[in-house]
C-alpha cells in the first residue's frame, strides 16, 4: 500500500470506540478491517524513518482515522522542551496527519536522563505556568492542538495546592489545548488519594474533553494498606465502566479508546471492549447530554 | 597481478545490462547463507510496570531472583569459555 | 517548599539510587509511605528499561538466562541511564557494557551476539531506499569507473566476529528444534544484515565480500574497494558480487570521487 499521491488529508475520528494500534495486531488488523471508529498508536513506535512498521501504518491510516498518542515528550519537566523529538513528531504528524494528537500531563527527565515513565507533577501555580508554556511551545512547533491526558499517580506532594481536576481544566483553558479524559486514571486516583471520582468529571468542561481512554488496573495489596496500578494489562473493570456512563452523560459521546499494552490478548478482546463502550456511546442519555 | 581497471570496466559494464534491479536474486546458492530476523517492535507503551515484587522490596528491582552467573543456552557453546576477550 | 526543579532533582536522584529520603519527605503519607510509593516508579523504571533491553536482546537473554540478564540489565541502566523519550533508542551500548562486565569475562562471544541483534534492531527502523537504476551509470565515463563511489541503503549492517554468531543466533531462535551445540572455535563470521520487503535477514559474506563492501561503506572508491577484496582473495570476483549487491538492494547511490 503506498500512500495517496498527494499525501493524507485529515480523517476526522467519529465519536465512536476505537482501540490502541499494537503491533502484535497489525496483521491481524489489516486482515480483518474490524468495525472500529479509529486507531491510536503510540508515536515514538514511529519514530524510525522507514521499514515495516510504517507500510502497517500506512496501510491502516488509509481505512482508518488515527489518533497519535505521545508518551516521551516530557511536558512537565523543568529540562528544555526537547526540540529533536517535538520536531520527529511534526514530521509524522504532517505525513500521517491524524485528527488528534496527545501527551501527558506529567515529566519524565531530568538533567538530560529520561526514567521513560509518567511521573506526577505537583499541583502547585509554579507547575501550572510551567506546563501551561510548554504545552503552548509544543503546539507553536507543530502548528496545531494538542490533547493532555490526567495520569494515575501513586503519590501526592504535600506542598500540592490545586485540586488535580482544576489543574487539568487551567491548562486546557489557559494554553488552548483539549483534553484527553482518562477515565481509568481518574478512577485510580481516586481510590489512591481517597476523592470523590464524580468531582473530578465535574471540574471539567464538556466542550475541552476531545477524547476519552479506558484502560485496566490492577490492585496491589501490601501489608500497610493497597494502591491501584495502572497496568493497562486487563480488562476494564465495573466501577469504570459505572464512571464512564457518567463521563458521557457529562460530555456527551466522545471518540473513545480501549488502551492495553501489557500482556496483550488477542484482537477480538481488544473489539470486545470497544464494543461495550460503542454501547454506552449510543446509549440514549449519551446523546441528551 | 590482476588488473583492476579491466576488472571494473568489465564489471560494470555487465550491471548495466541488467533490468531493474530488486526484481531477480542471483541464484548461486553459496551466497544464500541466510537467516531471518523476528524483530519485536513497538516498545513505547504508557502504562506502569508491575511485576510480582513491585513495591514490595525496598531496594530496586527483584535482586532476590538474580542469577550472578549466566545460566541458559550458553552452556551450549563449546570450546570458547576459557577464550578471553573478541 | 520545594520549586519544580528541586523536586524534579530529587525525584530523580531517588529513582537512580537506594535513597528516597530527601523525595519521601515531599510526599504525603497516608496508609503507604513515602518510600514505598517511591519503590512503584523506582521498579517501573527499572521493570520498562529492563524489558526494552529483552524486546531488543531475545539471544542475549536466552544465553545468559532470565536471572543473569535482569543483573546484567540493572548494572547497565545504572551506568547507561537512558537518554531519550523514545524508548527505540536505549540500549546501543549494552554490546561494550558486556565486554567489560566482570560477571560476563568468559563469555567472550555476548558481545557480539549483542552487536548482531542491535544490528537487527536499527536495520528494522532505518529508512527506506529505493533501488539503484543500473541504466543510469551510462551517464559515467568509462575511464572513471575506478573512482565510483557507491552508497550504502540505510538499512544494511556490516559487522564481523571471531565466533560463529549466526549459528548462536539461530540456534537460539524460540523454533529452532535442531541441536544446539554450537563449537565456538569454528570460524567466525562475517555478516551482512539485510533488509528486504521489511523482513530482516543476515548473510554470512565471505572475507574478501566483506572487505569489498566495508571499503565501499567507509567512502571508498570502487577501485580501492576491489584492490581491498582481492587482497583478501585473488579470485575475487568481483562482476558477481556488485552485480549481486545491486540487486539486492545493498548499493544504492553512487557519485564520482
Amino acid at each position: 500500500m503506498t500512500p495517496p499521491v498527494d499525501g493524507f488529508t485529515v480523517q476526522p475520528i467519529p465519536a465512536r470506540a476505537g482501540i490502541g494500534l499494537r503491533s502484535e495486531h497489525y496483521q491481524d488488523v489489516i486482515a480483518a478491517r474490524p468495525a472500529v471508529g479509529f486507531f491510536e498508536i503510540h508515536s515514538e513506535n514511529f519514530f524510525g524513518p522507514g521499514g515495516a512498521p510504517h507500510r502497517y501504518l500506512e496501510t491502516i491510516r488509509a481505512d482508518y482515522p488515527l489518533s497519535f498518542h505521545g508518551v516521551g515528550m516530557s511536558l512537565g519537566s523543568v529540562d528544555p522542551l526537547n526540540r529533536e523529538h517535538c520536531q520527529r513528531l511534526k514530521q509524522l504528524v504532517d505525513y500521517y496527519q491524524p485528527d488528534l494528537v496527545s501527551e501527558h500531563l506529567s515529566w519524565s527527565s531530568f538533567n538530560g536522563r529520561y526514567f521513560n515513565d509518567l511521573l506526577p507533577l505537583p499541583y502547585t501555580p509554579e507547575a501550572l505556568h510551567h506546563v501551561i508554556d510548554r504545552v503552548r511551545q509544543v503546539q507553536d512547533t507543530l502548528q496545531r492542538q494538542i490533547l493532555v491526558e490526567n495520569v494515575s499517580s501513586y503519590l501526592q506532594y504535600t506542598h500540592s495546592t490545586i485540586p488535580e481536576w482544576e489543574f487539568v481544566a487551567q491548562v486546557a483553558e489557559q494554553s488552548g489545548c483539549g483534553i484527553l479524559l482518562d477515565v481509568n486514571n481518574i478512577y485510580v486516583n481516586a481510590v489512591n488519594h481517597d476523592f470523590d471520582p464524580r468531582t473530578f468529571l465535574g471540574g471539567v468542561s464538556a466542550p475541552t474533553v476531545k477524547e476519552i481512554h479506558l484502560a485496566g488496573h490492577t490492585v496491589n495489596e501490601f501489608e500497610d494498606g493497597s494502591i491501584l496500578i495502572d497496568t493497562h494489562d486487563q480488562l476494564v473493570c465495573d466501577e469504570v465502566w459505572r464512571l464512564y456512563r457518567d463521563a458521557v452523560r457529562r460530555f456527551g459521546p466522545k471518540p473513545t479508546l480501549i488502551e492495553w499494552d501489557t500482556n496483550l490478548p488477542e484482537l477480538s478482546v481488544l473489539l470486545d471492549e470497544a464494543n461495550t463502550a460503542q454501547t454506552i456511546l449510543e446509549a440514549p442519555h449519551a446523546r441528551v447530554a | 597481478m590482476t588488473n583492476t581497471k579491466t576488472l571494473v570496466s568489465t564489471a560494470v559494464s555487465s550491471l548495466m545490462l541488467l533490468g531493474i534491479a530488486g526484481t531477480t536474486l542471483p541464484a548461486n546458492a553459496a551466497d544464500m547463507d541466510k537467516c531471518y530476523g523476528v524483530v519485536k517492535a513497538g516498545k513505547n507503551d504508557c502504562q506502569t510496570a508491575n511485576s510480582s515484587c513491585a513495591g514490595t522490596s525496598t531496594k530496586d528491582g527483584q535482586k532476590d531472583a538474580w542469577m550472578y552467573v549466566p545460566k541458559g543456552t550458553c552452556e551450549k557453546l563449546v570450546g570458547g569459555s576459557t577464550k578471553s576477550g573478541a | 517548599m520545594p520549586g519544580l526543579r528541586e523536586l524534579q532533582q530529587a525525584f530523580g536522584s531517588s529513582l537512580g539510587s537506594d535513597d528516597a529520603s530527601e523525595i519521601a519527605a515531599l510526599v504525603c503519607a497516608n496508609g503507604l509511605n513515602g518510600n514505598r510509593r517511591i519503590q512503584i516508579y523506582r521498579n517501573n523504571l527499572f521493570v520498562t528499561l529492563t524489558d526494552t533491553l529483552r524486546a531488543v536482546y531475545p539471544v542475549v537473554e536466552k544465553l545468559v538466562g532470565d536471572g543473569f540478564f535482569r543483573f546484567a540489565a540493572h548494572e547497565f541502566i545504572h551506568h547507561y541511564p537512558s537518554r531519550h523519550g523514545n524508548l527505540h533508542l536505549f540500549g546501543h551500548e549494552f554490546a561494550s557494557f558486556l565486554s567489560e562486565f566482570a560477571a560476563a569475562k568468559g563469555h567472550a562471544y555476548l558481545p557480539d551476539v549483542a552487536r548482531l541483534e542491535w544490528a537487527q534492531h536499527e536495520v528494522y527502523h532505518a529508512a527506506d531506499h529505493a533501488y539503484l537504476e543500473p541504466q543510469s551509470l551510462t551517464a559515467i565515463d568509462p575511464d572513471c569507473y575506478e573512482s565510483l563511489r557507491f552508497t550504502l541503503h540505510p538499512a544494511r549492517r556490516l559487522l564481523h566476529s571471531a565466533y560463529p554468531v549466526v549459528r548462536i543466533w539461530a540456534v537460539n531462535q524460540p523454533d529452532f528444534d535442531g541441536d544446539q551445540m554450537v563449537d565456538l572455535s569454528a570460524p567466525g563470521d562475517c555478516v551482512l544484515v539485510l533488509r528486504i520487503n521489511g523482513e530482516i535477514e543476515f548473510h554470512t559474506v565471505a572475507p574478501a565480500e566483506y572487505r569489498f563492501l566495508v571499503t565501499i561503506h567507509e567512502g571508498d572508491t570502487l577501485g580501492r574497494a576491489v584492490a581491498a577484496a582481492l587482497d583478501k582473495d585473488r579470485d575475487f570476483d568481483l562482476n558477481h558480487f556488485l552485480v549481486k549487491h545491486v540487486q539486492n538492494g545493498t548499493l544504492v547511490e553512487f557519485d564520482l570521487a
